[in-house]
């Protein structure tokens, strides 16, 4: 069936048509299809050092394999809305099983740790449904200091919830946020510092994770303030559906 | 001056929201912290404190070497009990609490630079306004907040209370906490 189907701002065809290169729509012409685009992993997948036994790096764990995998430590979690409901919490599959009740670490200190967990294992369950991508417009680009020019303004660093870019806002990161200065780190990660904080962007993997058949990147922001506890891991995953226009988002965790 | 009440309410609400870690431990950044939140910016900063061997005798210099060392090879961003293995010197109550409160003057100085006339504001508001600048730091306070900058400055406690909120992970209880504390500053003040 050849079927293109419009799911948020972006057309989305099923694999039969990208397989036959009927095209989507008129307007948005499919890139051309690049072989050999199979998912990847960056060094922002922290989950595996995360656990309890952490895999082998020879060995051919699977993302479903590290969702069953013990945490490095259990966190005692209770939704936000229930708190008399806390209970012991050790594997991601466990805690994705619930994660719609907004779980949260009983003990507040614990809030961090948590969070990277959190967002490790939303990323992880990405991972495992990822599938090779049969065309990007990501292609080679870097992540490097140049990243705030291409992102969504969504990644600008917003510690008072007054004060946070919405969803779906147009404008990118640089024009909200011009003072940042970037510093790569590792080949896929870049430290940004701003007047009121720092943030490390690194690529968590590349894959078509929403099976549209185009290649969609992953990547975590680790958002750190000066000489203060906050700390926060935010994880968003992206889509480029033109050579050289800027990144969309397609989903972005926490939910705001 | 923080009258003693509201010193007792700090050190209780920072112990409940950051922990209080009687050793060595690495934030969330993988800096080397002890006590409440208190950073050790290097090895000499570790050295000046009292810390203390599990027989109860005093650290030598190369004993708190020796700890600061064995985390830097370790992740950051653990809970602090992943740490304890790894490290054989604690620091004594009453050395978590000397620098807690120092902690609280350094923030205490920062805030009165902040905001002028910060000691005349009502206790709840000055609760609320240390709560947030030991989460966020003196310099995103001062340059990320100005809807609730504005309503401090107006003395609007009930504005500051509606623009008071953290994102994640900062929990629906200390939000709601800092919300309460600003709107109980609106009605002291009435």
């Amino acid at each position: 069936m050849n079927a293109c189907i419009s799911l948020s701002a972006r057309p989305v065809c099923t694999l039969t048509v990208i397989a036959l290169l009927t095209g989507c729509s008129a307007n948005t012409p499919l890139p051309p299809p690049r072989s050999g685009v199979e998912p990847a992993v960056g060094t922002g997948f922290t989950l595996p050092a995360l656990l309890a036994v952490p895999p082998q790096a020879d060995s051919a764990a699977s993302a479903h394999d590290l969702l069953d995998a013990a945490w490095y430590a259990t966190f005692e979690l209770a939704p936000q809305r229930t708190p008399e409901a806390a209970a012991p919490y050790a594997t991601c599959s466990a805690y994705l099983e619930r994660a719609h009740e907004q779980l949260a670490p009983v003990d507040e200190s614990a809030a961090a740790a948590f969070m990277e967990i959190a967002a490790m294992c939303e990323a992880t369950a990405l991972i495992a449904q990822a599938r090779p991508a049969a065309h990007s417009w990501i292609g080679d680009a870097a992540i490097d200091e140049a990243l705030p020019v291409h992102l969504p303004a969504e990644f600008a660093l917003r510690v008072a919830e007054s004060g946070r870019i919405p969803a779906g806002d147009e404008r990118r990161w640089a024009e909200v946020e011009p003072d940042i200065k970037g510093h790569r780190l590792t080949v896929d990660s870049v430290r940004f510092s701003h007047p009121h904080g720092i943030q490390e962007i690194a690529l968590v993997a590349r894959a078509d994770f929403d099976g549209d058949g185009i290649e969609d990147l992953l990547l975590l922001s680790r958002d750190y303030v000066d000489a203060g506890s906050y700390a926060a891991f935010r994880l968003f995953l992206l889509t480029r559906l033109e050579n050289g226009e800027p990144y969309r988002t397609i989903r972005l965790f926490p939910r705001s | 001056m923080l009258s003693a009440h509201e010193n007792a309410v700090l050190m209780r609400k920072l112990e409940r929201y950051e922990g209080r870690v009687p050793h060595m431990y690495l934030d969330a950044r993988g800096y080397v912290t002890v006590g409440v939140g208190h950073l050790l910016a290097d090895l000499a900063a570790a050295q000046k404190l009292a810390f203390a061997r599990a027989n109860g005798s005093a650290a030598s210099a190369d004993d708190i070497r020796g700890d600061f060392e064995s985390l830097l090879t370790l992740p950051g961003n653990r809970l602090a009990a992943y740490y304890r293995p790894h490290v054989r010197l604690t620091l004594p109550e009453q050395e978590i609490d000397r620098l807690t409160t120092a902690h609280i003057s350094s923030f205490h100085r920062e805030l009165q630079t902040i905001y002028p006339g910060f000691d005349g504001f009502p206790t709840p508001a000055r609760l609320a306004l240390f709560d947030l600048i030991f989460n966020v730091g003196a310099s995103n306070l001062r340059t990320a907040w100005p809807s609730l900058n504005a309503a401090i400055r107006a003395r609007d406690w009930a504005g500051a209370a509606t623009h008071s909120r953290r994102a994640p992970p900062v929990s629906a209880q200390r939000n709601q906490y800092v919300r309460n504390l600003f709107e109980e500053a609106a009605t002291v003040t009435q």
